[in-house]
């Protein structure tokens, strides 16, 4: 039963369930939501968990953006509400996955809706007081696009000191960072605060992904380091 | 039990080419676990080995000069998404098994490997008799990286994580060897008619 409604972004708002059970999944895991007509015709979507869960709470968190014609975002943009009831299936997949267990050094590097699951791994991160270093690299349009903005970017404040943010199209006013797709230079900078080469995950629409991975590969780091989720087409 | 959702409608023409659950796109979405390899052509070999009589290693030159196939077919991907009427073109498995001079007996599986270390695992019996190709062109064009170009394996049948892109092995075995996605949390054979997503599907 959806128990809550946050608005996090323009077209973008994440949906707190309560189920009976406790809810345990991996950070990056995902989460299946179906619909079904009074006529009996079914759609369903993936969505990233935006929240750890290790099973001490009932609760879980779906990041939802409203896509154009989407016929299941938009359903629930419109109709689902506090008290609402929906088919959830999941936890699925168990590649994109980021654990307490690991020590390596992390990177994380978002591009939109992209940071859904990486903000699931650095919560997951500080939860578990995990002592190994995890920064995040994330590209956002401009501000308003920008969920989550109360952990990584608080109004009138700093990003928080273990994220770097970049600003593709509107900046905040005042902004002295990043303001432009993330390229060779921008990954080279982040990595260089690294002391060992990072266990790398990106994540999100395909033409960035795409970039930011030749990239990674092409200043010498491993295809068997960098984990990649794609959404979305080639051109 | 479904949840019934209150004022959802489907769309005003289904068609019956779609698989229960799968939604029609036009675009052609990318989706693999790391990032696209890259392959020097002059390098790239398509090995055939295993369970054949005569195990073969095909250059690029080599598999291009072999007769091409083509499948004018839908494919399926478990993230949910179908295209339809695709041409794809390539050499069909059944030309490079006899190529090998055949499979040995007791032979049940394909294991496919790919450059950048994926793997997947196919019963035999759903690469043969047309079902399968080693495909190089889709509607016309050489596949691009993002689409698994050079070469990709192609089992339209099945859910598409099974037409391992990058192929540079075909291994035929007695026994099976879940591969990549498979021990990962997806099913082991998908078909998308039973909508054989994730391991915990019938």
């Amino acid at each position: 039963m959806v128990t809550e409604v946050l608005r996090e972004a323009t077209d973008m708002r994440s949906y707190m369930f309560a189920f009976d059970e406790p809810v345990m999944h991996y950070a990056g895991q995902h989460y299946e939501i179906r619909l079904t007509a009074e006529d009996g015709y079914q759609a369903a979507r993936l969505y990233s968990a935006a929240m750890p869960a290790n099973g001490t709470s009932n609760m879980l968190q779906l990041t939802i953006a409203l896509m154009p014609r989407g016929e299941v975002s938009e359903y629930i943009f419109h109709n689902v509400k506090p008290g609402s009831h929906l088919e959830i299936r999941g936890p699925l997949g168990r590649y994109f996955v980021w654990t307490p267990q690991q020590t390596d050094p992390v990177l994380l590097v978002g591009g939109g809706t992209g940071v859904i699951p990486l903000r699931a791994m650095r919560l997951a991160h500080q939860q578990a007081g995990s002592r190994s270093m995890m920064k995040l690299l994330y590209s956002a349009r401009s501000y308003w696009d920008m969920p989550y903005k109360y952990e990584l970017f608080p109004r009138n404040g700093k990003p928080a000191e273990d994220i770097e943010l970049t600003f593709t199209e509107q900046p905040p006013v005042g902004w002295q960072g990043y303001r432009r797709r993330i390229d060779a230079a921008m990954l080279d900078e982040v990595l260089a605060t690294f002391p060992a080469s990072p266990r790398i995950y990106v994540c999100g629409p395909t033409p960035m992904v795409e970039t930011v991975t030749q990239l990674m590969l092409s200043s010498g780091l491993g295809t068997n380091t960098i984990s990649a989720e794609r959404f979305g087409s080639t051109a | 039990m479904a949840i019934i959702n209150p004022g959802f409608r489907s769309p005003r023409q289904l068609s019956s080419r779609v698989p229960p659950g799968q939604s029609v796109v036009t675009s052609w979405p990318v989706l693999t676990y790391g990032p696209t390899p890259r392959i020097d052509i002059d390098a790239w070999r398509l090995s055939i080995n295993g369970n054949v009589h005569k195990p073969t290693e095909l250059t690029w030159r080599q598999f291009n000069d072999l007769p091409k196939s083509r499948m004018d077919t839908d494919i399926h991907c478990v993230t949910r998404w179908s295209k339809l009427g695709m041409q794809w073109e390539g050499v069909s498995l059944d030309d490079l098994i006899k190529l090998a001079d055949g499979l040995t007996e007791n032979t049940h599986y394909l294991i496919a490997s790919c450059y950048g270390g994926y793997v997947t695992n196919l019963p035999v019996a759903d690469v043969m008799d047309g079902k399968a190709l080693v495909a190089t062109q889709a509607d016309g064009e050489p596949l691009t990286p993002e689409h698994g170009g050079p070469a990709r394996l192609f089992v339209p049948h099945l859910y598409f994580w099974k037409s391992a892109k990058y192929i540079s092995h075909l291994t035929f075995t007695e026994h099976d060897h879940p591969g990549f996605w498979e021990v990962n949390g997806y099913h082991n054979y998908g078909d998308p008619w039973r909508e054989q997503r994730y391991d915990t599907d019938l």
